[in-house]
């Protein structure tokens, strides 16, 4: 029934934006990754929207005439949707926060910037996390967003604004939190691909039916049957991308008979291991939760130590048996860090399978191959 | 051996003292008298080796490369190395003039200049570190960050008490230095800044600026506890005032050689007079340095002022993006031999006024002055490098443009189609775009190369003749 109602409420919703649209209210894009605090973005009167859509050839082609070919796909699907105007989201922007991340992303940004059609505010994000400079830094970067929304939205974005939004947010982000939590049972009862396509929706649905759904769904799978425990590989996805509409590894996963049961993924995955703190200074609370208080991305700063020890806390947790490294090509920091990766799992026997993907046709075939071995291998294992 | 040393200018007085060293570290890098006879080769092929000035360049590659391999058992208690640091290099050259025990330099630049470019040795570097973690193929990883690697897998250069690296640029260094520190247990340092604005001429450049040197005082702090030595102002300033007079020097050449035609020198010298000066953080060595560019450019006014040029007067004068190879003097020689006159490159260029003196009015705080690399061109977003780009084409008259973007660098590389869509619509002349690595020799592909540099000769010539029946 709630995949009934979100289907339906996603299916209608780019016609609601333009209606708000019409009516006045704003509309925020941001580039996914988790450093760009939604809740700034509510707080304001505007409406938030991901841009996460990839998977798909068309919009990496479509890039070629602004990106040479060592971007990685999902950044060329960005440049590419702004080119080929075909995405109604991508559309109805009225600014676009980019946050400085990756090179990748970093340049996404510019290209949008360069071309005009759209104002972007470029979010500062220091990539030596855990410093209190750093910290100051980004807080200064939040406060100018906060000036920048008030002046787009005409809206003052005071205290009880931000507490509500923090509030709203922290309770999605518990919630995507015990539905992941629920795939502990040896018997999950919701896929990733469900699970990742729940991820994707939250970045597009209203945030307040988002949270219903959410709760629905988790009412429902911790009351419902949780089914006879059944031996399948269960598998951690690591990897720097998921975007909306990139399931092809997770379908093949779950063909083959596998089952991932956990992802850690930097965009394209709410991060929601952690709440964001709310009292007291609340930009300040905002700015420790997206750059200090949670797991680093592969480009930032030493974070190849804490973010083994975070994937092999999941392994534990989740009584994971096999990793499926998915990253994209020319992402040369995730790439680098794989082998870090397989040489620590590999002393755990932990087997690592690694995938490039340029979202293209022509490699599903042979990523159906090493799939299906690799879930062998595990099986193996396992049995 | 002793003919070699003779070509790349050591004095018959020193090459005694020198050979048992140059000896060893050849043993050491591999280097066997079949590779010698190629060098020689090599440099009668892509250097002018009748000029001094070249000559007193190599000279001091290699005796630079022979402290950087023999650094330990030299008696070097403390070695730092810079991985993409710039404004690193000052410290620890001010930390060199303290004490005899302290080396420091960036090894990928001591090894590209003679593993590279003389001998043409560098592959089985690249490989090692491919076998390690920097996998080869479409991936693109850079070709600097994979020759620090390799360096330490083969064990061609010493362990260092500190590697430093930083994020201005790029992504890829510091992530490199973050593995190194994992898995080679080599303690790094990253120092950063974070690049949200539009152009330095941004309101909010006073924080990017105050983030980087924050972040520098960090290292400078980190370098005091591994060398046990103060770093002051003071010492940073006397570093920085010494290499003005290379700095003046190296621009007064660059001047004379875009400003010329027909072009006076082949351009594969421009790596070597970029480059060489960077072999050395050692500020005692900079008199040999200035000596050495000073001789070069007298040489090279003598040429102009007889009218001598490696390629014809009137040839198409092209201007580079990205700083010329590192290692390999091949690309720019194939121009040379093509009648391309390939006057200037992206280095050091600085918005929105081309290249700057180095006796311009500095900062008060000289951290503040360690991070200028964040004001050329090639750290800037599209918006503030491609003017700077077509302002420098219009300044020094250019037929055309050779974006030839180091794909190792996603940084400077992803600017590539809008540059050139630029330049073609502002200037009017073709921009030739060639996927590069600026760093590996093995990417060189002499047959395409040669046809597509063929096509952009012609594109260039045919403007040059239409503008001129047009003017008649």
């Amino acid at each position: 029934m709630e995949e009934d109602h979100l289907a339906t409420h996603l299916k209608d919703r780019p016609a609601h934006l333009e209606e708000a649209k019409k009516s006045g209210v704003k509309i925020v894009g941001y580039f996914p990754g988790s450093y760009v605090p939604e809740e700034l973005i509510y707080a304001s009167g505007a409406i938030p929207l991901c841009l996460v859509d990839g998977g798909s050839s068309l919009s990496v082609e479509a890039a070629s005439s602004v990106l040479p070919r060592i971007a990685c796909p999902f950044v060329r699907a960005q440049a590419g949707e702004m080119i080929l105007k075909r995405n109604p989201y991508y559309g109805m922007l009225d600014m676009v926060v980019a946050p400085i991340t990756c090179q990748h992303l970093k340049k996404v940004a510019e290209i949008w910037d360069y071309f005009g059609d759209i104002e972007v505010f470029k979010l500062g994000i220091p990539h030596r996390y855990d410093g209190a400079l750093e910290l100051d830094y980004f807080i200064t970067k939040l406060n100018a967003l906060k000036e920048r929304l008030q002046t787009l939205t005409g809206n003052e974005i005071t205290g009880d604004k931000i507490g509500g939004a923090i509030e709203l947010y922290n309770r999605m982000r518990e919630l995507f939190k015990k539905i992941s939590l629920t795939r502990r049972s040896s018997s999950p009862s919701i896929s990733a691909l469900d699970f990742v396509r729940l991820n994707h929706a939250s970045f597009h649905a209203d945030p307040n039916f988002m949270v219903d759904v959410l709760d629905s769904l988790y009412q429902k799978l911790n009351k419902g049957d949780q089914g006879s425990a059944v031996e399948v590989p269960r598998l951690l996805l690591v990897g720097p991308n998921i975007a909306n509409g990139d399931y092809g590894i997770l379908e093949l996963v779950e063909s083959a008979g596998g089952e991932i049961v956990v992802e850690e993924v930097c965009e394209g995955i709410r991060y929601y291991w952690q709440s964001i703190e709310n009292k007291g200074d609340l930009i300040r609370s905002l700015a420790r939760g997206y750059l200090q208080e949670r797991l680093p991305c592969a480009f930032m700063r030493y974070s190849s130590k804490k973010r083994l020890d975070f994937a092999l806390k999941l392994i534990k947790d989740f009584n994971v048996s096999g990793v499926i490294w998915y990253e994209l090509l020319y992402c040369e920091t995730y790439d680098s860090e794989s082998y870090i990766f397989a040489q620590k799992l590999n002393e755990y026997n932990i087997p690592m399978l690694k995938l490039e993907s340029e979202y293209s046709a022509a490699s599903v075939g042979q990523f159906k191959i090493r799939i299906d071995a690799f879930i062998e291998l595990v099986r193996g294992g396992v049995e | 051996m002793i003919d070699f040393l003779e070509l790349c200018g050591f004095r018959s007085d020193e090459i005694e003292s020198q050979l048992p060293r140059i000896r060893k570290v050849f043993s050491k890098i591999g280097i066997t008298n079949e590779d010698i006879g190629q060098a020689k080769h090599r440099l009668n092929t892509y250097y002018d080796m009748e000029l001094q000035g070249v000559r007193k360049m190599l000279r001091l590659c290699i005796l630079n490369l022979a402290d950087l391999v023999l650094a330990r058992e030299e008696g070097k208690k403390k070695i730092i190395y810079g991985l993409m640091s710039p404004g690193s290099d000052t410290m620890s050259a001010a930390l060199m003039t303290r004490s005899k025990e302290v080396y420091s330099c960036n090894p990928s630049r001591n090894f590209g200049m003679v593993l590279g470019n003389i001998f043409g040795k560098l592959a089985p570097v690249f490989e090692a570190a491919e076998k390690i973690w920097l996998k080869a193929g479409a991936v693109s990883h850079c070709g600097n960050v994979k020759m620090y690697v390799g360096l330490l897998a083969l064990g061609l250069i010493p362990k260092p008490d500190i590697l430093v690296s930083c994020g201005f640029l790029c992504d890829t260094a510091p992530k490199t230095a973050d593995l190194l520190q994992e898995l080679l247990g080599i303690p790094t340092y990253c120092y950063d800044t974070c690049k949200d604005i539009e152009t330095m001429d941004d309101p909010n450049e006073k924080q990017v600026i105050g983030l980087a040197v924050s972040s520098l005082r960090g290292l400078a702090k980190r370098l005091q506890d591994v060398v046990g030595l103060e770093i002051t102002d003071n010492m940073l300033w006397e570093v920085m005032d010494a290499g003005r007079d290379f700095g003046a020097a190296s621009l007064k050449l660059d001047t004379l050689i875009a400003s010329s035609d027909p072009l006076p020198i082949g351009s594969t010298h421009q790596a070597l007079f970029y480059r060489f000066g960077g072999t050395s953080f050692n500020i005692e060595n900079l008199p040999g340095q200035v000596d050495a560019i000073n001789t070069l450019y007298h040489e090279v006014q003598e040429r102009v002022d007889k009218g001598f040029g490696v390629v014809e007067k009137g040839a198409p004068r092209i201007f580079c993006t990205q700083p010329p190879s590192e290692t390999d003097p091949r690309l720019e020689h194939l121009l040379d031999e093509m009648g391309i006159a390939n006057i200037a490159s992206e280095n050091r260029l600085f918005p929105p006024d081309g290249r700057r003196s180095p006796n311009r009015a500095r900062p008060k705080d000289p951290y503040e002055s360690l991070c200028s690399n964040l004001y050329t061109s090639m750290y800037q977003t599209p918006k503030g490098r491609i003017p700077a780009l077509i302002g420098f084409c219009k300044q020094i008259k250019v037929d055309g443009v050779l974006d030839r973007y180091h794909v190792g660098c996603r940084s400077a590389a992803l600017d590539a189609m809008l540059i050139r869509s630029a330049i073609t619509k502002e200037l009017g002349i073709p921009v030739l775009l060639l996927d590069w690595e600026n760093f590996d020799p093995r990417v060189y592909d002499h047959e395409q190369y040669e046809r597509r540099f063929e096509a952009f000769k012609t594109m260039m010539l045919q403007r040059k003749e239409k503008t001129f029946t047009k003017s008649l």
